[in-house]
């Protein structure tokens, strides 16, 4: 239960999830600011919640030094950095609140004008803040998003913004374009994914009237479905891929097995939780989930959340890349070195970095079974119980077999 | 060139098969009617289906092929009721299909036809044959739905019989020879298919009563049907899964 609904549902019927409050305690010793006032840098950083929507808080990202700190926000420069280092950094990030309803995204307000210009900037920016009670450390951990650290009610907020995205002031001016558009507009101008979602969340794309503050966590699984859904569109015109290409990649407790198979687009994203990380602490054994999707692709929100998208738009680039299209395979084993949820960028970015290394081609079927078997811990039939692409792959004939 | 005037009905049906396979095909026109082929992307699936010329209320054509974005003709589709007449033209001139029902006309742009394969139909003949209430049939795949992702066929001499299995449910269509308007099985034959595909095939089909459906050991299916009050007629192919071992 705890895997299907990491922490986003409270499928236990607890008021908080007991999972992520054990690290509570742990957290105590991140960086912990006092009094009312901040001074420092946001990276930039801007952050939705989602409890009570549409009434939700909003937010500037706050780092406790000057310079800069646009690393702390970009996921895409997190790849090859030690856990200790990400988590370090995310929760040195103080979280200033501000209660709206989503709608209030084109209301006049000074708070959340700062709020949404810094959204649009391109490089950290000084500020300051007044705050009307002392940062609390609430910790409010996700599976989709990245940590933070303490929390604090604002009052007032300047940041001195100097330098914005050109690209991003230029859609934030379109009151014409749906956010749909817009979101695909700037992934074409290569505006890095994480910049596309912080924009979208603080309500600052898409047609006046209708822009609001998405939580940050939706915005992020919307953003990479979107443009997923959209590189789709182009690859389902693509000659087909004719071989088995694998690509594999450890890092921060996961080990990836990223397999193209030959033929039509089709997708499949598959985790395995060993006992002892974070969504199977008391099981006695590896729990796996996963989902996927045939040639036209899915209706339905996947079960495993936003993993399944990111992993997918990881994907789309690397076939578009390619100019083919074939079927994709994403097995992920996690292993107990992973202790807090990192947010989905752990999948996207790894997944992109995975397929930035060379192939290694498979010449058969059997070639491919023996490298499940060799590259992970669990048994080789497991996979092959779990996966519908694998078992559809051995057991579902194609008419030109009957030519 | 292509003219012609066709129910709502029948033109609703046949893109309603045809999409249930292709987002794009091929619309084969000749003096006696149209004919399209259309093999799904993963060459798992595969239709051929035909309508003659008394299917239409009128006719008029000569040997053409058209590109057609069935999602287009669905569009027009969507902007007529039961009942109406639509009117098609193309005269390959202008590159644009026109369609009109009512006071609305529209050209559609058409999609060039050497960029959509021409599958290759393998010659498939199963040696079961039933014939069997679409009724029945369809119920039998919304109740195998919610238990796995694939079904399994039988014909024995005595009965037609479906079923799908999950990992703690099963479900079982049993239907007797008595009750079937035709069974034809020398001995009992059975395959395993995707129920994906299987099922928006049957539920494709909206004005026959009755389908034909041919079933071999772990060998491709064949499921006949007629639409247009029997001057169109349609066949399903559809491959096999085999057990594991």
């Amino acid at each position: 239960m705890c895997l299907r609904c990491r922490s986003a549902r409270l499928l236990c019927g607890k008021p908080v999830c007991p999972l992520l409050l054990r690290f509570q305690g742990a957290t105590r010793t991140f960086p912990y600011l006092s009094g009312r006032g901040w001074d420092g840098s946001t990276p930039p950083g801007v952050f939705v919640g989602r409890f009570g929507y549409p009434y939700v808080n909003v937010g500037p990202l706050l780092a406790p030094q000057h310079g800069d700190t646009l690393l702390y926000d970009t996921p895409e420069r997190w790849v090859g950095r030690p856990l200790q280092e990400i988590v370090g950094f995310r929760t040195s990030l103080l979280r200033g609140t501000y209660p709206v309803k989503v709608t209030d995204a084109e209301r006049a307000n000074p708070i959340v004008e700062e709020i949404q210009m810094v959204s649009l900037s391109s490089e950290s920016s000084e500020g300051e803040a007044k705050f009307r009670k002392a940062p609390q450390l609430r910790l409010e951990l996700s599976d989709d998003t990245p940590p933070y650290g303490p929390t604090a009610p604002l009052e007032a907020l300047h940041l001195d913004v100097r330098r914005v995205d050109p690209r991003l002031e230029r859609s934030a001016g379109d009151i014409h374009a749906t956010a749909r558009i817009v979101v695909e507009e700037l992934y074409g101008q290569k505006v890095p994914v994480s910049r596309i979602q912080r924009a979208l969340s603080a309500g600052v794309l898409g047609r006046r009237g209708h822009r609001r503050f998405v939580p940050t966590r939706w915005s992020i699984t919307a953003v990479d479905d979107l443009l997923g859904k959209a590189n789709l569109e182009r690859i389902r015109m693509l000659p087909e891929l004719s071989e088995w290409w694998l690509y594999t990649l450890e890092a921060l407790g996961n080990r990836w097995f990223v397999l193209f198979l030959p033929g039509s687009w089709r997708y499949e994203s598959i985790e395995a939780w060993y006992p002892g990380t974070l969504w199977n602490p008391e099981g006695a054994n590896v729990l796996m989930l996963g989902d996927h999707e045939g040639f036209r692709g899915r209706t339905q929100y996947a079960g495993m959340g936003g993993c399944y998208y990111a992993g997918r738009l990881a994907i789309t680039e690397k076939l578009l890349d390619l100019n083919r299209q074939s079927g994709a395979l994403i097995l992920r084993e996690i292993h107990p070195g992973e202790v807090l949820p990192l947010g989905v960028w752990n999948v996207r970015e790894h997944v992109r970095t995975a397929l930035g290394g060379h192939p290694q081609r498979l010449s058969s079927w059997e070639e491919v079974l023996q490298r499940i078997s060799r590259f992970f811990s669990i048994p080789m039939r497991r996979w092959l119980l779990q996966s519908t692409l694998l078992r559809e792959w051995k057991s579902q004939r194609r008419l030109d077999q009957y030519l | 060139m292509f003219k012609a005037r066709v129910k709502m009905e029948v033109l609703r049906e046949l893109v309603d098969v045809v999409s249930t396979l292709v987002t794009e095909t091929k619309l084969q026109v000749s003096v006696d009617g149209i004919e399209v082929k259309a093999v799904d992307p993963s060459h798992v699936a595969m239709l051929v289906l035909n309508l003659k010329k008394t299917g239409f209320e009128e006719f008029t054509g000569d040997s053409t092929e058209i590109g057609i974005d069935v999602e287009k003709i669905k569009d027009v589709l969507r902007l007529s009721k039961p009942g109406d007449l639509l009117n098609l033209a193309y005269d390959g001139g202008k590159g644009k299909l026109e369609v009109s029902v009512g006071k609305i006309v529209r050209h559609m742009g058409v999609v060039d036809p050497a960029g959509i394969t021409d599958p290759k139909v393998p010659n498939v003949n199963p040696p079961g044959k039933v014939v069997l209430k679409t009724d029945e049939l369809r119920q039998g795949i919304r109740g195998s739905e919610s238990i796995s992702d694939h079904v399994t066929l039988t014909l024995d001499p005595e009965f037609f019989s479906m079923h799908s299995e999950g990992e703690n449910d099963r479900l079982d269509l049993k239907i007797p020879k008595s009750e079937l308007t035709l069974l034809e099985a020398k001995e009992t034959v059975k395959s395993m298919y995707p129920l994906d595909f299987f099922s928006s095939m049957v539920k494709s089909i909206s004005s026959a009563e009755e389908v034909t459906i041919f079933v071999g050991n772990e060998y491709p299916l064949k499921l006949e049907f007629s639409f247009a009050g029997g001057r169109g007629d349609a066949r399903f192919l559809l491959a096999p899964r085999v057990e594991e071992d």
